[in-house]
């Protein structure tokens, strides 16, 4: 079942002289449960593209529909309570509220929409990151890795329809990096998520079912690693 | 909790000097706002005390209204309280002194007598009709012994005072007549009455010269349905007296009353000055400009504070702006970000609005407590000082205006808060907008005088031109408020301070020269080794018709000039262009006459042959009016020249026998600007002295064009304390009765204590709105170092020394605060300009000054906090560690 489709996407910024294409019509789809690294140089567009994937840039023209819903036809509040309850971003610079505490950063998507929290759920997703005892610390109390598994609690707590994470592992040392992938894969096998992940590390990139290039705004290739 | 309400706690509880910050900004506003209005209704409490002291608690009064008819009025809804008082009568008592032979004998009932300022020395109220209320003026004027408990038999009836109509019409009553030559009384009814206590004269008693008030008792239940007394009343709701009381007047056929000068009036008089003090007056007045006043400083302080905390918030808003990305990123909506702030906003109101109704009770009781002496000399009644009124009002008001303040401040911050997009969150430029071109060069004028790190600093001002803009903008309004409030304090005290250096007498003493023993009196005031000078004043009035080219040019202009102004000093324009003068001729007593002379250097016989009546001209004018300065001779007139005295419309025909005149023609002896003791600045009403032989020869032809007023004296005594004890026993002495004097000394002392006061308050409050304005700057600027760390760290990095980072801190501060003063000065002198031109309206004048020393404290102020804030922040980051602060990763 398709859970992504882009159609048509174009992000172009400035004019004239000092235009940027920085995605060129770009179309392409994703199943549900899909894990799809997109790779590319610095600069190539890829993380441009997962932005507006997530909701939180806006295309110049072009429609992203995720799970049938064009959220570009969404208004801003609208989009918020989508990006809440269906998009999890995982960024490079775990982007924290530094004073709301781990328990608190995790939860947050759930506490803006005003839900009942799930006890069991939040202890199953704290546990398997590893977090248990940390609860109550504040992220300047966390180590970097500690701080990006947060990250991905807070984008796994709605169960969204889709994670998006860009270069989750940058900011990481190759210990916990593996670690961050590995629980994405989790989250990913075990609750069948639909994660893609943007990276510019070939090997990260070779542990999703399916490698997007990137380059120069457009899809160079795009191929299935994994069946 | 809500998560929205934790994390506006937290952010609150974990940036403690911002949110202190923010909490006394808007302390010090509530607290103001609340000071200003526990001052406002306290000082009106004090007033309308004051006016009920001095005039009585009533609101309106029905005049001569049939007894019959009284219920109409007294059992109106709209009446709390009504009050019977009727005029009996003049009556004879067998007084001693001839000049006040009349007892002007009035009947209050209960009510009355507490609610109109009756004050009892001793004894008590009267209770019946027999029983008179009388002042120890009268019992020591009359010679009879009377006291408490003493009989005096009194018989009414009527004063027959030739031409009677005539001579009521001038003076605006019967009881404001003098005792008349040819005057007599014509008995009616004979009554005994028992004194039962003596009263503290009445404000009245001195303007009726020919009787003293007294008071008897009014028992409604021995009134005839014919007989007419006035009601007074209390009305529920004082402030539509002027329409429940005529339409109450129109329902018993009470709309006009003939008048004392024979002209229809109104039957119904107000209480104007308490009226007015309990905004209740339509007329145009000081008070009804006192809510005005108020308002006015309420709004200011509600921008000034407005602005304050906007920036606060603002500057809050800035240093978030990634965290409410990343809220906006992880789903919230504009509306739950736009609540945060609010949420800040409430919480910041919840702490202060209290704090500053407490502070602001706590800080005008203090202030009330120590001017208590002050306010209690400058108004006699008020001996607690101003009493402090904590209104349920006060309260509400502040609460509403203080909640209103935070709330508007807050509410352009929220919705720039919630106008952050997430994409703001996931990239890590700075304040710069991607995409945005700004033009950072400078002048390379600015590197040679400054050096490389005074170049940074300007372009740091110029990158964040909302936060520069904002900042300048702060201090300007602090230079402004300053400058103009300290403008203000010294234009009022230069008034004041002219009016007393006009006055050039050290005594002033009330002497009607009608009065029985009044010359002895004065020629013994002469002979006391304490006085050094004396003016015996008497004054006639007549009016002057000259022709157009008597006028001096300016004059004319002037006079074109002013009459489009209401003045009553202004002379009266007739049909055909010319001006009718009130003309005024003065005699001074003889020895003050010849001072003068002598310093004019006449020759003093010529100018005491009444045959020849020479007199001198005082001619010059200076005044100020709608800020424009209007100096000039009044009249082309010089020696030899006549002026033909007319008499004055509607002064009655001759009152003395002989021939009758309706002119009098005075020769100018002398033009001069001098005048003699006593007499201060001059309107525009031309002036003559005449040595008193003059005076009193040609009194009875004066006395026929128009009144001559009895005066009073002056005199210049190096020892006014001890002069006055001494005239005080001559007066009792000789002429008697009430002693009323005027002393400049007192006076002045009143002069320097109102001075105090009126400063007190206005840099009590110009301290409290400086301190709102320094706590804004010193909030933006800390802030707008806080917000750099990273980029001075990475300075730091690449070089920057820490003298250099000190340098750099310092140009950003100079810069800073010369652009503020270059801007904030020139806005403030012009505002002075302004309330310049408001000051000085008539006699009196002074030259535009600036308070300059203010000026000065104010650029060195300015400089000083910009300085002192940088380097003080500056200091507080410059140990950071530089990787640490580069690579801090969160928002």
């Amino acid at each position: 079942m398709e859970i992504l489709k882009v159609n048509n996407l174009s992000k172009i910024y400035g004019k004239g002289d000092t235009q940027i294409k920085a995605i060129d019509n770009v179309s392409f789809s994703v199943e549900k449960g899909e894990f799809v690294a997109i790779v590319g140089s610095s600069g190539s567009g890829k993380s441009t593209l997962l932005h507006i994937l997530g909701g939180v840039d806006t295309p110049t023209s072009g429609q992203v529909l995720v799970d049938g819903t064009d959220i570009f036809s969404l208004d801003q509040t609208q989009l918020a309570i989508f990006r809440r309850r269906q998009i999890g971003l995982i960024y490079q610079f775990y982007n924290l509220i530094p004073i709301l505490n781990m328990e608190e950063n995790i939860t947050l998507p759930l506490l803006l929409d005003g839900r009942r929290l799930d006890e069991a759920h939040l202890k199953e997703i704290v546990t398997t990151l590893g977090l248990a005892d940390r609860t109550k610390h504040l992220p300047n109390q966390l180590s970097g890795g500690q701080q990006q598994r947060v990250s991905i609690g807070r984008a796994l707590i709605n169960n969204p329809a889709l994670m998006l994470a860009d270069e989750p592992t940058g900011n990481l040392d190759s210990s916990n990096a593996k670690e961050i992938i590995s629980l994405l894969k989790l989250s990913n096998q075990r609750y069948h998520q639909t994660l893609i992940l943007v990276t510019h590390d070939r090997e990260i990139a070779l542990q999703a079912d399916r490698i997007i290039t990137f380059g120069d705004g457009h899809i160079m290739r795009d191929e299935v690693v994994r069946a | 909790m809500n998560i929205l309400t934790t994390y506006t706690l937290k952010y609150l509880r974990l940036n403690k000097k911002r949110t202190a910050v923010t909490i006394l900004g808007a302390v010090l506003s509530s607290a103001l706002i609340c000071g200003v209005l526990l001052l406002g209704l306290s000082f009106q409490k004090m007033m309308i005390d004051h006016e009920i002291f001095m005039s009585g608690s009533w609101h309106a009064r029905f005049l001569a209204v049939p007894f019959e008819k009284a219920k109409y009025i007294t059992e109106n809804n709209a009446v709390e309280t009504s009050m019977f008082s009727s005029w009996l009568g003049n009556a004879t008592y067998g007084s001693q002194n001839t000049v006040r032979p009349y007892l002007y004998i009035t009947a209050y009932d209960t009510l009355s007598f507490q609610n109109r300022n009756i004050k009892l020395i001793t004894g008590r109220y009267p209770q019946n009709a027999d029983e008179l209320l009388v002042s120890p003026v009268m019992i020591g004027d009359s010679g009879l012994g009377l006291k408490v408990g003493s009989t005096v038999a009194v018989t009414f009836g009527q004063r027959d005072i030739p031409n009677h109509d005539e001579m009521v019409k001038a003076w605006g009553g019967e009881e404001y007549v003098a005792l008349a030559d040819g005057e007599t009384f014509i008995p009616s009814v004979s009554k005994t009455y028992t004194v039962v206590g003596l009263m503290v004269p009445l404000a009245d008693e001195t303007s009726m010269p020919a009787s003293f008030p007294a008071l008897t008792y009014l028992d409604p239940a021995q009134l005839a349905a014919a007989d007419k007394m006035d009601i007074s009343i209390l009305a529920h709701d004082p402030h539509s007296i002027y329409s429940s009381a005529p339409q109450m007047a129109e329902s018993i056929g009470l709309a006009t009353i003939t008048g004392p000068d024979g002209q229809p009036t109104e039957s119904i008089v107000y209480n104007e000055d308490l009226l007015s003090w309990m905004g209740a007056s339509s007329h145009d007045n000081y008070a009804r400009f006192f809510p005005v006043i108020l308002a006015t400083l309420i709004i200011l302080i509600v921008c000034g504070s407005a602005f304050v905390i906007y920036n606060a918030f603002a500057i809050s808003i800035g240093d978030r702006k990634k965290q409410f990305g990343m809220f906006a990123s992880v789903g919230a909506t504009s509306a739950q970000i736009r609540r945060i702030v609010l949420i800040e906003a409430g919480v910041i109101a919840a702490i202060a609005i209290p704090l500053g109704i407490v502070g602001a009770i706590i800080g005008v009781a203090i202030l009330l407590k120590l001017t208590q002496g002050i306010v209690a000399q400058v108004i006699l009644d008020a001996e607690q000082g101003m009493p402090l009124v904590v209104s349920p009002l006060v309260i509400v008001l502040t609460v509403l205006f203080s909640a209103v303040t935070i709330v508007l401040s807050a509410w352009v911050p929220a919705r720039r808060a919630a106008r952050v997009s997430p994409i703001d969150a996931i990239r890590q430029s700075g304040e710069v907008e991607e995409g945005k071109l700004l033009d950072l060069r400078t002048n390379p004028l600015i590197r040679r005088m400054f050096g490389f790190e005074g170049e940074l600093a300007l372009k740091s001002l110029k990158r964040d031109q909302k936060r520069y803009r904002t900042t300048v903008l702060s201090l300007m309004i602090s230079i402004i408020l300053f400058v103009a409030f300290n403008s203000l304090t010294l234009y009022t005290n230069t008034t004041q301070n002219i009016a007393v250096q006009a006055m050039n007498f050290d005594l002033m003493i009330d002497l009607d020269y009608r009065q029985t023993h009044a010359e002895d009196f004065a020629e013994r005031v002469v002979q006391l080794p304490e006085v050094q000078r004396v003016t015996f004043r008497r004054s006639h009035y007549s009016e002057y018709i000259p022709e157009r080219s008597v006028i001096t040019d300016p004059a004319y202009q002037a006079l074109q000039e002013l009459t489009s102004l209401d003045n009553q000093y202004l002379p009266t324009v007739r049909e055909d262009g010319t001006y009718e003068f009130v003309l005024e001729v003065n005699a001074v007593g003889p020895t003050e006459f010849a001072h003068y002379a002598g310093q004019l250097g006449l020759d003093l016989a010529q100018y005491s042959d009444p045959s020849k009546p020479l007199a001198i001209l005082v001619n010059h004018i200076t005044l100020r009016q709608s800020g424009k300065l209007y100096d000039f001779d009044l009249f082309n007139l010089k020696p030899g020249d006549t002026i033909t005295a007319n008499r004055m419309q509607g002064w009655p025909s001759p009152q003395t026998g002989g021939d009758a005149i309706d002119s009098l023609t005075w020769t100018v002896g002398t033009v001069t600007e001098e005048t003699p003791l006593g007499f201060m600045g001059m309107t525009l009403t031309p002036t003559l002295f005449v040595s008193d032989a003059v005076f009193d020869s040609l009194s009875d032809q004066m006395v026929q064009l128009g009144p001559i007023n009895p005066g009073n004296m002056t005199l210049k005594s190096d020892d006014p304390d001890t002069a006055l004890v001494a005239i005080e026993r001559l007066y009792k002495s000789t002429v008697g009765g009430n002693f009323s004097y005027q002393s400049m000394k007192e006076f002045n002392q009143s002069n320097s204590l109102q001075t105090l006061l009126t400063n007190l308050f206005f840099y009590g409050f110009m301290t409290l709105i400086t301190l709102i304005g320094v706590t804004n700057i010193v909030n933006t600027l800390d802030t707008s170092i806080k917000l750099r760390r990273r980029e001075f760290a990475m300075l730091k990095s690449v070089g920057l020394t820490p003298a250099g980072f000190r340098r750099m801190l310092r140009y950003e501060s100079l810069f800073y605060g010369l652009t503020a003063l270059l801007y904030g000065l020139p806005i403030a002198i012009a505002v002075s300009v302004f309330i310049y031109s408001q000051f000085g309206s008539g006699v009196g004048t002074f030259n535009f000054t600036l308070p300059w020393g203010a000026i000065a404290a104010c650029i060195i102020g300015i400089l000083a906090i910009v300085f002192v804030t940088m380097m003080i922040s500056g200091a507080t980051i410059r140990n950071d560690n530089i990787v640490d602060t580069i690579k801090e990763q969160n928002l």
